[in-house]
């Protein structure tokens, strides 16, 4: 076993063993007061839903993991792509920086509504707000990079007489990939929460909507349910960048000394 | 000692909502005159933002025009965001007053075991409705088989109710969950979109779309509308507080019918940024909803148990109840029988 992983598997430990201290904290303070569970469900009726319905969360987590997928994949890119241009172009910055910003402002459960009337009621809307909602960070994670490249290799390129896409590719991406890498980790849990958000507004499948008909029922265990199915699926894919990172930039500092 | 613990826990949520239970405080008075007694504090959180439902307007008038302090009341008005934290503020006793439709009221006591009572029924009727373009070509339910029905949440009991009445074969009808904006009906996306008949229907006539309504309860499904709601410990403990309160609200409401515009004035005063003539038609709606000969010969609020024994029914064929429950629990009319004489308003 190399170090690496023994470190996670510490972590894990840690991070299971508070939250069990929690659970059995709330568990015993559920049951000595007899707290309703409409009000708060005790940890072991959650974890009795999340056996019973195992399938059904499941079920549900595979759209809107769907959903978050294809939001991430096109959001994340069309923000590299936005923070490529600002990087190379003090005028496209200053033109598209205004417009990040006001995507980035926008409360996205106010807006969520139009995009069913704007892409209907399929997966599009639901993509459409997981792909904005994760826009801004990688945007400003893809600008800060791909501008963060070193002043000197900068310049030896140059005397070389690289080319700018040679210059793009051989010096500013490297640059840019523990921000890339630190813009997709955030980007991903946002896009979690841009699928369920998107499911609350019309859908009829999805964690969303399995939260959005709990909390309208008052069914606590399953609202619970979902969302910590989702949780984990966040935790997932977090280690699964988190891995990923490990794996591409094992000669960055940023990877070693950690 | 449990109420202080989940108190504890809701303490954030209340809060957040502004719920309070002021300490008892005495009106001021001229001097000379006697002390006049404590004013009790409660809390009233209406269902939804402030807006013209009749059950809310009762409130407004009531608390404008200084009934509540005539029954000894300094009543705090809240308004949930609709996503049923009045109902878990009533579990808690951090607020004593609600309002539920009689359809939810049964939900939450049968399926989470919430202790509710409904203390007056105001809404005599369902208040969910079945829209279609007033150009459609649909005009019966059955018409609505190989086309586009939207719900909202949940596919709802008096729904399949209606299609079970009207024959309809519910596997020939697409169904889409729509959410809460009426557009996707102007813009086609749905041939049949669902409304509360006192809101969507104005909303979607201002943009140039009228529309057509099936209201189930026309085709003989069983529903009641909105109600005022409080708990079994007040309607047991503090039976006193609960008909003070229903005598000033309902006071409120029949100063509502009388002078619907001045109830909109008061109206707008909570709910500032919304639409007045919207709020009128709202008002209007609800009103004509409150109105049958049952509320006629025994005042706004009156109930029969027959109701409630019909509506537990249709919502346990139709998979909106979990298990039945006693109706005598869920309702009473023991208020409204105590505060109306004739179909007129008396205190007792």
């Amino acid at each position: 076993m190399t170090a690496m992983p023994r470190r996670t598997l510490i972590d894990l430990g840690v991070a299971v063993a508070a939250l069990g201290l929690v659970g059995l904290a709330l568990e015993i303070w559920t049951s000595a007061f007899r707290v309703p569970p409409y009000l708060v469900p005790s940890p072991s009726s959650i974890a009795a839903r999340l056996w019973t319905d195992a399938a059904l969360f499941a079920r549900e987590a595979a759209i809107t993991v769907g959903e978050a997928a294809g939001g991430f994949a096109l959001g994340t890119s069309t923000a590299f792509v936005a923070g490529a241009l600002m990087a190379q172009s003090r005028l496209l910055e200053r033109t598209l920086f205004p417009v990040a910003i006001l995507i980035k402002l926008t409360p996205i459960v106010a807006i969520a509504p139009l995009f069913t009337l704007w892409f209907g009621f399929g997966t599009g809307p639901k993509i459409a707000i997981a792909a904005l909602i994760t826009f801004f960070p990688m945007l400003v994670n893809s600008f800060v990079g791909l501008r963060s490249a070193d002043a000197q290799e900068l310049a030896f390129l140059q005397t070389l007489g690289a080319s700018r896409s040679e210059i793009f590719r051989m010096l500013r991406v490297p640059s840019a990939l523990p921000f890339l890498f630190s813009g997709a980790r955030i980007s991903l849990n946002l896009a979690l929460i841009g699928a369920v958000i998107a499911e609350w507004t019309g859908a009829d499948r999805g964690l969303g909507r399995v939260i959005f008909v709990a909390n309208a029922n008052l069914d606590l265990t399953a609202l619970f349910g979902a969302v910590l199915t989702l949780a984990a699926i966040g935790i997932a894919a977090n280690a699964a960048v988190g891995a990923a990172e490990r794996r591409v930039l094992h000669w960055h500092p940023i990877v070693v000394t950690t | 000692m449990t109420r202080l613990a989940i108190l504890v826990v809701v303490s954030l949520v209340a809060s957040a909502c502004g719920a309070s239970t002021p300490a008892p405080s005495a009106p001021a008075s001229p001097s000379g005159t006697p002390t006049p007694r404590p004013l009790e504090a409660v809390t009233f959180i209406a269902g939804f933002k402030a807006q013209a439902n009749l059950p809310f307007v009762g409130v407004y008038v009531a608390q404008k025009r200084g009934y509540f302090r005539e029954q000894g009341l300094d009543v705090t008005i809240q308004h949930s965001a609709g996503s049923g934290e009045h109902i878990r503020l009533l579990g808690t006793g951090a607020v004593q007053f609600s309002t539920g439709s009689a359809g939810d009221v049964m939900k939450r006591v049968a399926d989470a075991g919430v202790p509710l009572v409904s203390v007056a029924v105001i809404g005599q009727r369902g208040e969910q409705a079945f829209a279609v373009r007033a150009d459609s070509t649909i005009r019966t339910p059955k018409d609505w088989e190989g086309r586009l029905v939207g719900y909202k949440g949940t596919v709802s009991a008096d729904y399949l109710a209606l299609l079970k009445i009207a024959g309809v074969d519910r596997s020939k009808v697409r169904e889409v969950a729509v959410g809460f904006d009426p557009r996707v009906l102007v813009l086609g996306q749905v041939d049949v979109y669902p409304v509360f008949t006192s809101n969507e229907p104005d909303t979607l006539n201002r943009l140039g779309v009228p529309v057509r309504l099936f209201e189930p309860w026309r085709f003989g499904v069983p529903s009641l509308g909105l109600t005022y709601i409080t708990t079994r410990d007040m309607v047991a403990g503090r039976p006193d507080t609960v008909r003070g309160f229903l005598a000033a609200s309902l006071k409120g409401i029949a100063d509502a019918v009388a002078d619907r515009d001045a109830a909109v004035e008061i109206v707008m005063g909570y709910a500032p940024g919304e639409d007045r003539a919207h709020q009128r038609y709202m008002l209007d709606a609800e009103i004509e909803a409150a109105l049958t000969d049952l509320t006629r010969a025994q005042g706004i609020g009156a109930t029969q148990r027959g109701d409630w024994a019909r509506l537990q029914d249709v919502l346990a064929e139709n998979g909106g109840l979990s298990k039945q429950i006693d109706v005598d629990q869920v309702f009473t009319d023991r208020f409204t029988k105590e505060l109306y004489k004739d179909g007129r308003l008396v205190r007792p």
